[in-house]
């Protein structure tokens, strides 16, 4: 503890030379002992103890106890035989194959991999559905009967071709195929050309 | 032993060559065996948690990354058993009481040197443990950093404050009636 007496000295002391108080010599003392104290600082620190008594029996108490501990911590002793005791009971024993954190990585990414694979498939077949063609231009030959086209699919496209005759509704006959497909206004548009049987 | 030398004994372990293991066990076996006292009421328990670190240490070699911190990585574990220990027996085997003193008769004839025992063992483990294995691991507060997964700076602190609160208590025990 640091007494009355001293702080008011160290006052006089730090007013008259501007060195350092009591107060933060007890935070730099560890830091003076481990020798990691600045140039400045541990000079004024030993300007400190040059006058202060209080502190210096304080750096002296702990370079006794640092002695007390190293001399304490190092009395504990095994028994002659522990390592032969280890070294018979390892022989039971195996090392670890895997290591868990390895593991859990592994898993992971096996789990990041099912997971891309499944937004792959779902992308590649079911999907967004395409969106629904608007307008079908059809070029068709003069003698040949305009086709119509079936609905698409719900996910997008055109149907079948037919044409309307006195019997009705029938498959068109000729072959039809997609010239041209543009995209106006995000929707798709097709030229289709109807070839005559 | 550098960090080097133990790095390859570490691999000529984890090739099967098991006296190679033995050989680190000679090499940390009073450091372990030392924080597991200070971890433990007795000499018998510390003992157990010594053996039972360097087994654990063994089966989990291929854990170890960086073969060069083996040593801070067994520190480690010897916590962690020490820890698992007074949890297993909490109301039998309080981890932070005083040592027995007929335990400690044959080590630490010195009264003054129990009774610091005694005092180092009612600081709370967050400043024990680094205290312990700031003199039994020869003063590294780097070592003490990596056992404990902290930065080198806090655990300098903590020993520093570990060191203060023993002074005081002593100061608080000579003042006593």
């Amino acid at each position: 503890m640091f007494n009355s007496s001293c702080n008011v000295f160290a006052f006089f002391v730090t007013y008259r030379q501007g060195i350092m108080n009591c107060e933060s010599a007890r935070q730099d003392i560890e830091d003076f002992r481990d020798g990691t104290l600045n140039e400045q600082t541990q000079g004024r620190l030993t300007e400190h103890f040059a006058e202060c008594e209080h502190c210096r029996a304080r750096l002296a108490q702990l370079d006794r106890l640092d002695s007390q501990l190293h001399a304490v911590m190092k009395k504990s002793v095994l028994p002659d035989d522990f390592a032969s005791r280890i070294a018979a009971a390892i022989q039971k024993e195996t090392i670890g194959r895997a290591e868990p954190i390895r593991l859990f990585w592994l898993r992971q990414a096996a789990l990041l991999a099912a997971c891309l694979l499944v937004l792959l498939a779902f992308v590649q077949f079911g999907g967004r559905p395409k969106p629904q063609v608007s307008t079908v231009h059809i070029v068709a030959p003069q003698a040949t009967a305009r086709p119509f086209f079936e609905p698409g699919p719900a996910d997008g496209g055109i149907g079948k071709p037919f044409v309307i005759t006195g019997d009705g509704k029938v498959p068109y006959a000729g072959k039809t195929r997609i010239a041209t497909s543009r995209m106006i206004h995000g929707t798709p548009q097709l030229t289709v050309e109807a070839f005559a049987n | 032993m550098t960090p080097t030398e133990q790095a390859e004994l570490v691999r000529l372990t984890l090739a099967g060559n098991k006296d190679s293991f033995v050989e680190l066990v000679e090499l940390h076996k009073d450091v372990v065996y030392g924080l597991a006292r200070q971890n433990s009421p007795s000499p018998s328990d510390a003992e157990d948690i010594a053996q039972e670190a360097f087994l654990r240490a063994y089966r989990d070699l291929r854990k170890l990354k960086n073969p060069e911190r083996f040593r801070p990585w067994l520190y480690g574990i010897t916590i962690r058993v020490a820890r698992e220990k007074h949890r297993r027996r909490p109301s039998t085997v309080p981890l932070d009481s005083v040592p027995e003193p007929a335990a400690a008769a044959p080590t630490v004839p010195d009264p003054e040197e129990a009774r610091l025992l005694g005092q180092l063992a009612t600081l709370p483990e967050k400043y024990r443990i680094p205290l312990t294995l700031h003199y039994l691991g020869g003063r590294r507060y780097g070592d003490i950093a990596q056992t404990l997964g902290v930065p080198e700076s806090t655990a300098r602190s903590l020993v520093h404050r570990a060191r203060a609160m023993l002074l005081d208590l002593m100061e608080h025990d000579q003042e006593r009636p």
